[in-house]
């Protein structure tokens, strides 16, 4: 027998999704959507399972799922750091498909998890991507991971990088960093990344580092929050950077480099703040986090 | 005013293209898959080839706003590698279910060989199956023949004439076409197919029920602004304003519409992610003439 790793109750996560969709869905196409669930589950090949895949919208509709706080709550209690709030009823019925394939072993249903990614159209790759912290074996899925991060579409890498707890749990540091800094690279909203914080490491802060000293050398602007993290790491050769960025005209790059120095141990980073006690009080006063920053930024 | 181009070959097109389609009032377009002007030798090219179909080239038209659909099939030169056609057939079952896929296309003949004959009627037989549009590419050479022998074809395996577009028509062919209740779509292609000032004769002559017009833009020289160009010169001269409507864009919704997966509240959305998404750019709306930058509207 080979050890099966879960990273959620499979059932638990089934009939989670199964009860908000029953809300949503005519119930002659929920019954027979569960048919085809327990069809797939015994079945010999996957035929079944890849048509299905690509078709349910059909039936399931791409509504937004109607969720109450509870479910929200719910949702992070049967796997750590799950956000299912902008989920769609396709999104939920393809992950039970996904799940539906759970008794498979190991290299069987990695195969066909890269046999549907092999010919998968736009919203197959995210409704994949967005199911990956639900499923069994995940040690063996990072190769997948890594290629939704490597994939040029945005939607597609914010499924797999944003809001989703499987990357921060499974990514090595190198695959880890090139998620970040793709984010970076793409303007997307890094806080909504899980786990940023807990990931930082110093080789990706000197990734940064030197990312934003090209832009700047292009007369380019930074994401203001990929000071987050360099923060933990500041030390007399990122100390500059910081000093550049509390200097910036833009107030949203001055408020992220004092949260910066306010995150950071190093005593120049810490006079740095003290010079700004307008920021500085924000910050005590919990009016400025990188979380406010985050949404500021969504926002603006 | 909005536009449709129903068949434009976007893989071989640039951005300034996409801009170009998205400032002339095209809101959606169809890319029916074809030769790329050199034969595929492996089926693996072929499942790339309909993999970037739905999901790069899809996502590269949605940053530019313009929704993008397609049709798959084998086009008839390639029909005449019967070891490759057949694996093709094994995998075209695979993308015609998948979403935003529209039809079968473009099938039909080139060359009239028994391998073109063959695999045209396997296709025909998936379009009857799961009740697809079917998109026709009538030849180059021996036209009117070929016109008439694909319509046959469509016949004899049962396929009612409203759920074909026969394409590539011209003033010998279109009488033809309209009489058996076919859809006539014309290519306006400089220099080879039709030129624009006769399609202002034909729709004067023909009246605008059941005729479309397209570009099928690709890596020849061509003009991907055909569409609007073309309904600028009708509007000129003196067609209605509701057959053009007809005829670059209705038509096309039409029938292509009965495959349930080509829908005016798609882009109609879009036009409001589009504000969003190109802030200071003006967006086209109903009634607006088509802008088009140039000396000319004329394609010879």
């Amino acid at each position: 027998m080979e050890n099966k790793t879960y990273q959620a109750d499979v059932n638990e996560v089934q009939s989670f999704l199964l009860n908000i969709i029953s809300l949503q869905m005519k119930e002659l196409a929920l019954l027979s959507f569960k048919q085809l669930l327990s069809e797939i589950s015994t079945a010999e090949t996957n035929t079944t399972f890849y048509i299905a895949y690509s078709t349910v919208w059909k039936y399931s509709g791409k509504e937004k799922l109607m969720l109450s706080e509870n479910d929200l709550k719910r949702a992070d209690e049967i796997r750590k750091g799950w956000v299912i709030k902008d989920w769609t009823t396709d999104q939920a019925c393809r992950a039970l498909l996904l799940l539906s394939l759970s008794n498979h072993e190991k290299t069987t249903f990695v195969k066909t998890l890269n046999n549907l990614a092999g010919a998968a159209d736009v919203s197959e790759l995210v409704a994949l991507y967005l199911a990956l912290p639900l499923l069994p074996y995940p040690e063996s899925l990072c190769d997948r991971a890594a290629e939704g991060v490597r994939n040029n579409m945005t939607v597609v890498y914010d499924a797999i990088a944003l809001n989703n707890p499987f990357p921060a749990a499974y990514l090595n540091e190198n695959a880890w960093n090139q998620l970040v800094l793709k984010g970076i690279f793409n303007n997307r909203p890094l806080g909504q990344i899980v786990n940023l914080d807990q990931r930082a490491n110093e080789k990706l802060a000197g990734m940064i580092s030197s990312f934003a000293h090209e832009r700047w050398a292009a007369g380019r602007s930074v994401s203001a929050e990929a000071w987050r993290c360099v923060a933990p790491f500041i030390n007399e050769n990122f100390l500059s950077d910081i000093e550049k960025v509390i200097e910036h005209s833009n107030p949203i790059e001055q408020k992220a480099a004092a949260l910066a120095c306010a995150t950071s141990s190093f005593p120049e980073a810490k006079k740095l703040l003290n010079q700004r006690a307008d920021l500085k009080m924000l910050i005590e006063e919990k009016q400025l986090s990188w979380q406010i920053l985050s949404e500021e930024l969504s926002n603006f | 005013m909005m536009l449709i181009d129903p068949h434009i070959h976007m893989t071989s097109r640039t951005t300034d293209d996409y801009e170009a389609l998205q400032k002339s009032g095209v809101v959606a377009i169809i890319e029916p898959a074809f030769w790329l002007g050199q034969p595929r030798t492996e089926i693996g090219s072929f499942k790339d080839y309909f993999n970037s179909l739905i999901g790069w080239e899809r996502f590269r038209a949605s940053q530019f706003g313009i929704k993008h659909y397609c049709t798959i099939g084998l086009n008839s030169k390639e029909a005449n590698n019967e070891p490759l056609a057949d694996e093709v057939m094994e995998i075209l079952p695979m993308f015609l279910c998948k979403e935003g896929v529209v039809g079968i296309g473009e099938i039909g003949y080139d060359d009239m060989t028994a391998a073109e004959d063959k695999y045209f009627r396997i296709q025909l037989e998936m379009a009857r199956k799961m009740n697809l549009v079917v998109q026709i590419h009538t030849p180059h050479r021996d036209k009117k023949a070929g016109t008439i022998r694909s319509m046959e074809v469509c016949m004899e395996h049962g396929i009612s004439p409203s759920m074909v577009i026969v394409d590539h028509n011209n003033e010998e062919t279109v009488k033809d076409v309209l009489d058996r209740g076919f859809w006539a779509a014309f290519t306006i292609y400089p220099s080879t197919k039709m030129g624009n000032e006769r399609m202002v004769e034909i729709v004067k002559q023909y009246g605008s029920k059941n005729i479309m017009i397209n570009s099928a833009a690709d890596w020849g020289k061509s003009d991907p602004l055909a569409v609007p160009k073309t309904a600028a010169l009708m509007l000129e001269k003196g067609l209605t304003q509701e057959d053009v409507r007809l005829v670059c864009y209705q038509n096309a919704l039409t029938s292509f519409g009965q495959s349930g997966q080509f829908n005016e509240k798609d882009w109609l959305a879009v036009e409001v992610d589009q504000r969003e998404k190109f802030s200071g750019n003006s967006v086209l709306r109903g009634g607006q003439a088509p802008r088009i930058d140039g000396a000319s509207n004329i394609i010879v």
